[in-house]
């Protein structure tokens, strides 16, 4: 008899052991890493040439007021790998804010919580830049258009990186909602953990993920 | 759907007609594994080994009816890129299927009594199935309580004398949980091996 409770509570054991060992959970930071796309249905990529970037990446909660621990410390070497990733599909970009690109690219950056994914005005953020210049025709205003649905952010300890590519030769279906068009757009997403040069080589292994996924914007 | 009910209540009524004699329980305790197929598989292609069940069964002569409670955890880690319109997305996607089971079953054995006996089934009930996609920080969820049945066929070998009443059982069972609400019907393989007691 004794015997008997001692097979039972073995396999009993055993199947408790087997229910605790849950599968496949996250064990480290690089497997949070998202790599979002979106693209503007119809976009003629190839009609542009030339893009001007600002050389800042902006941190989105301090433009709108909050606080932030944004590390701006690897800012350059995130926009020189993004010009070298658009420059590998046959960009130009065109330094001279006095000149107008076919297209402007902007990065910005977030690591609070619960934001919405380009809901705010676009403009106050990058209002300091001198390369509006060529495009401040009676059409630039407050925002931009984007044709895709917004993205959440939800986590505290993550951090964003986004880009978008407007054309502001494009008009917006409706002109009240902005004075060009995001023809393409980039999120990059993930915990923030790990020493800078891990969180570096994250950051740049997901930007050249981005464009890889994005093959239409290669121009010949 | 109509077919699989039919079947279920003609291969349980022989269990439970035996109801009306001699009454000897059965319980048993398994360890179960799993294999996903058709839309379970699309979502989750591995192989699991993690599950359990717990049997009760009335026994009557060569057959029995009795409650199976159960537990399969079906999962897949894959890096891969999934493309909406407008939309491309890439990052480890973590994806589970939870497939709780508590289903009436009845049994019908072949052999003789203290040695290996076959025996066949069919289990009919309600399938609680909770299914995740965990990718980057986002989490996708459904759950749904389905109908299902699961036919099964197994067979049952005595221990050894100085554990009379004991025995070991094995199964294969195929769980078949029809679609509810948006989730489509889910289907696996599930292997039982276990031990069982006679009282």
């Amino acid at each position: 008899m004794l015997r008997n409770y001692v097979l039972w509570g073995a396999l009993f054991g055993c199947s408790l052991g087997v229910a605790a060992c849950y599968p496949g959970e996250i064990d480290s930071a690089a497997q949070t890493d998202l790599v979002i796309t979106f693209h503007q249905e119809g976009a003629d990529f190839q009609a542009n040439q030339t893009f001007s970037m600002p050389d800042s990446i902006v941190d989105v909660s301090v433009a709108a007021g909050a606080d932030s621990t944004l590390n701006h410390a690897h800012d350059a070497e995130i926009l020189l790998r993004i010009q070298q990733e658009l420059e590998d599909m046959g960009y130009t970009r065109e330094v001279d804010t006095t000149v107008r690109a076919d297209v402007v690219v902007l990065v910005s950056a977030i690591t609070v919580e619960n934001n919405v994914y380009y809901t705010y005005p676009w403009y106050p953020y990058w209002g300091w830049w001198g390369g509006w210049g060529p495009y401040s025709s009676p059409g630039v205003g407050s925002n931009y258009y984007y044709p895709w649905y917004p993205v959440y952010t939800t986590n505290f300890t993550s951090g964003s990186l986004f880009i978008t590519m407007i054309d502001p030769d494009v008009p917006p279906p409706d002109t009240s909602q902005g004075a060009g068009i995001a023809i393409w757009g980039a999120v990059i997403n993930g915990m923030l953990e790990g020493s800078d040069p891990e969180i570096l080589a994250r950051i740049n292994n997901s930007l050249s993920q981005a464009f890889l996924q994005s093959p239409y914007l290669a121009i010949p | 759907m109509r077919i699989w009910t039919l079947a279920a209540v003609a291969l349980l009524l022989p269990g439970l007609a035996s109801a009306q004699g001699e009454r000897s329980s059965w319980f048993g305790l398994n360890w179960s594994l799993a294999s996903p197929t058709a839309n379970s598989k699309e979502f989750t292609s591995d192989f699991s080994l993690r599950g359990m069940g717990l049997e009760w069964r009335q026994l009557r002569g060569r057959n029995s009816y009795g409650l199976s409670l159960g537990w399969n955890a079906m999962n897949e880690e894959t890096l891969e890129t999934s493309s909406l319109p407008q939309v491309d997305l890439t990052g480890f996607q973590f994806r589970y299927i939870n497939a709780y089971s508590v289903l009436l079953a009845g049994h019908t054995y072949l052999g003789t009594a203290g040695s290996a006996r076959p025996f066949l089934g069919i289990k009919a009930g309600t399938y609680y199935i909770n299914r995740r996609v965990d990718v980057g920080l986002w989490t996708a969820t459904d759950n749904n309580w389905h109908f299902g049945v699961a036919p099964e066929l197994g067979f049952t070998v005595p221990l050894r004398q100085s554990y009379g009443s004991e025995a070991f059982y094995t199964a294969v069972r195929y769980n078949y949980a029809l679609a509810a609400g948006d989730t489509p019907y889910q289907s696996w393989f599930a292997i039982d091996i276990g031990i069982a007691t006679r009282r």
